[in-house]
């Protein structure tokens, strides 16, 4: 038994939103106290962008502020999984398979990074795992039970998020019992596609959702199509696609042209690799079908461009379906 | 049958024997210049890395000239490469033009461009690229160093441009063989400056941007024009060869970068690392690292970078091209970086 809980930090930024109840379920089974970072606030998003290269893209610096901020916080370990694919044959962006190195090289101290190789290409989730707790417990038992239920676990939050809940509510919802839900009251339907990490932090996008639904839009999410549906669309349509979060927002943007929405809100944070190519081709794809936007959002915080692009955009759809 | 790819450096000689051996006419478009990119520019998406850009408005000025199957050579990553064929394809079909594209990335793919051909035409074709190849890259490695102590500025990049042409001219590996041993001999005869110990640099970076000199403004041509000695061991053949299953010198290169990048961080990251670290060990004054503007591997290998440059004490210096770039401002930094190369090296003279 370990006496005092040891803390292992999860950053609340990049694969958060899509892990979050797997990871912390594992490291709780394995008797350790997970800890996670503040939501963004401007001292988060300005620390990371001290430590970080000044060419990475907006997450990676953003995910460096919550790092800085989990060692405020006097976590004894980081948890940050090096992954390169999640599906077999595929790929994540370049900037997943570096993440414990980028850490490492750009904030210098940090405590011991907890990472494993997640690489659906050459191993099983398990073994990666495996190879995890085994650097936290030489227990086997407790890892294999600790894996199993944080499967499960996952399993449940995947199945909540088919029920039209963003991942930011079902984890709220698991973490304090309560979270606001989506309203849908207004008459357009707009689709927000982009990178759950983009989309669900409210601080780095400045609230696109809380206000589009002020401008009175009912708002969805590339997270509330089923991901076997959008990967399916996109196998259809570019079948060579190789990045897994590229395919999801491919896949969910034409099945959202399929099902009728009204228009559509690409969000690329700045200088995005995979989304200078997906947007483009999703875009070039839709062929005018339905009105796009491409949002890209940036650590400079405009926000007065944000919402007059957004009001023209919305005033364009309206004038759109009148017709 | 008129095929086309992209310019990178001066390979469009091998890739033009290697198609002219497929049977195929080989178009090869206008050498890079601002309007090649303009045209890219033009047409591309809105902060895609740069070699996207420059090939984009090369396949536009090869079609422009007649060519109708357009040729991508290469394997998929985790880094953009590996999609640019279906996003260019997609723009060039909303841009009215009528083509075929084709990747290549195994021997079996080869047979897109030419369904003709047999395996053994196949293999004689790329022996005869990989032989041509080959003595490019010799001779450009030559060039790289010798200009930087030639007794008359310029005159083995003259004789280099000499070499290229007969190269282009030669008609089997025995002739490219001939023309080797030639110009071996007349670069031997070269006058250098005996008691000039020029600064030696490395190049180091993203493989499209380090490989054509107009991406890059002629990088290596300035330091050589400066006296500086430019090493450069990303090359053509080198990149092909750690594409096989098995490449006994990328797993060396992942080895030596462990201590700064612990995974493989994609494309050339490692490699970056890795060679940056020989470069050190070896001596050599500095080393400059390029790519375009928000490559992804190599943002990773930067951070990586800045550790190595204050562990080994060598000074690195970062550029990232793009449009944008300009010469007079690269001039300047390239200007500042050698004079402190200049100055560090004085010190460490007297010091020993």
């Amino acid at each position: 038994m370990i006496p005092n809980k040891i803390k292992v930090g999860i950053p609340r930024a990049l694969l958060y939103y899509k892990y979050y109840p797997f990871w912390k379920r594992f490291l709780e089974g394995l008797g350790y106290e997970v800890v996670t970072s503040e939501k963004t606030t401007q001292k988060i998003l300005q620390s990371g962008i001290r430590h970080s290269i000044d060419e990475s893209c907006l997450p990676v610096k953003v995910f460096c502020g919550h790092v800085l901020n989990l060692i405020d916080k006097g976590v004894d370990y980081l948890f940050i999984p090096r992954i390169e694919s999640v599906e077999r044959r595929h790929f994540v962006c370049t900037k997943f398979l570096g993440l414990p190195d980028i850490v490492r090289n750009s904030i210098g101290k940090v405590p011991p990074i907890l990472s494993t190789n997640i690489d659906f290409n050459r191993r099983f989730l398990y073994q990666s795992m495996f190879s995890a707790g085994w650097k936290l417990t030489k227990n086997p038992i407790r890892i294999h039970t600790a894996y199993w239920q944080a499967k499960k676990k996952q399993q449940d939050f995947e199945e909540m998020l088919e029920l039209s809940r963003t991942p930011k509510e079902v984890i709220e919802l698991i973490e304090t019992g309560q979270s606001e839900k989506l309203e849908s009251k207004g008459d357009l339907n707009i689709a927000l596609i982009g990178h759950s990490y983009n989309i669900y932090d409210d601080f780095i996008n400045l609230g696109v959702i809380k206000k589009l639904q002020g401008l009175g839009v009912n708002v969805f999410t590339t997270e509330m199509v089923p991901q076997k549906a959008s990967l399916k669309v996109a196998s259809k349509v570019s079948g060579d696609l190789y990045w897994t979060y590229g395919k999801e927002i491919l896949g969910a943007s034409l099945y959202f042209v399929e099902k009728g929405i009204d228009g559509i809100i690409f969000i690329i944070s700045f200088p995005c690799g995979p989304d200078s190519l997906t947007v483009e081709y999703a875009i070039r794809q839709i062929k005018g079908q339905v009105p796009t936007l491409s949002l890209v959002i940036d650590e400079h915080q405009a926000e007065a461009g944000i919402i007059t692009r957004l009001e023209s955009f919305i005033d364009l759809v309206k004038m759109r379906k009148r017709k | 049958m008129k095929a086309t790819l992209p310019h990178m450096g001066d390979y469009y000689i091998c890739s033009k024997a290697f198609l002219e051996s497929l049977g195929c006419e080989a178009v090869i478009p206008p050498p890079i210049t601002k309007r090649t990119i303009e045209l890219g520019c033009s047409h591309s998406p809105e902060f895609i890395c740069f070699p996207f850009k420059v090939t984009l408005g090369a396949l536009i000025e090869g079609l422009e000239l007649g060519a109708d199957i357009l040729i991508q050579s290469g394997r998929e990553g985790a880094c953009r490469y590996g999609y640019y064929k279906q996003v260019q394809e997609e723009i060039l079909k909303d841009l009215g033009y009528k083509f075929r594209f084709v990747r290549i990335d195994s021997i079996g793919s080869i047979k897109l461009i030419n369904k003709n051909v047999s395996y053994l035409q196949i293999l004689k074709a790329l022996r005869f690229a990989w032989a041509k190849m080959k003595v490019i890259e010799k001779f450009e490695s030559l060039v790289r160093r010798l200009s930087a102590y030639e007794a008359n500025p310029g005159e083995s990049r003259r004789l280099y441009k000499e070499f290229l042409s007969s190269c282009d001219q030669a008609e089997s590996a025995k002739q490219v063989k001939r023309v080797e041993k030639e110009f071996l001999e007349r670069f031997k005869q070269i006058k250098k400056v005996p008691e000039l110990k020029p600064l030696k640099v490395g190049i180091i970076g993203e493989l499209y941007i380090v490989m054509e000199p107009y991406s890059n403004l002629d990088i290596e041509r300035q330091l050589n024009q400066m006296q500086v000695e430019v090493i450069r061991p990303l090359c053509l053949s080198q990149i092909l060869k750690e594409m096989l299953p098995f490449s006994p010198r990328k797993t060396a290169f992942r080895r030596i970068a462990k201590p700064y990048l612990q995974y493989e961080s994609g494309a050339h990251a490692n490699v970056s690392v890795a060679e940056t670290i020989i470069f050190a060990r070896e001596g050599l004054d500095g080393v400059i690292h390029i790519k375009p503007h928000a490559c992804m591997p190599e943002v990773t290998a930067m951070g990586a970078l800045y550790r190595v440059s204050k562990d080994y004490n060598i000074p690195v210096l970062f550029f990232s091209f793009d449009e944008h770039t300009s010469s007079v401002g690269l001039r300047t930094r390239l200007e500042a970086f050698v004079e402190l190369l200049k100055r560090r090296r004085k010190k460490r003279c007297i010091s020993v």
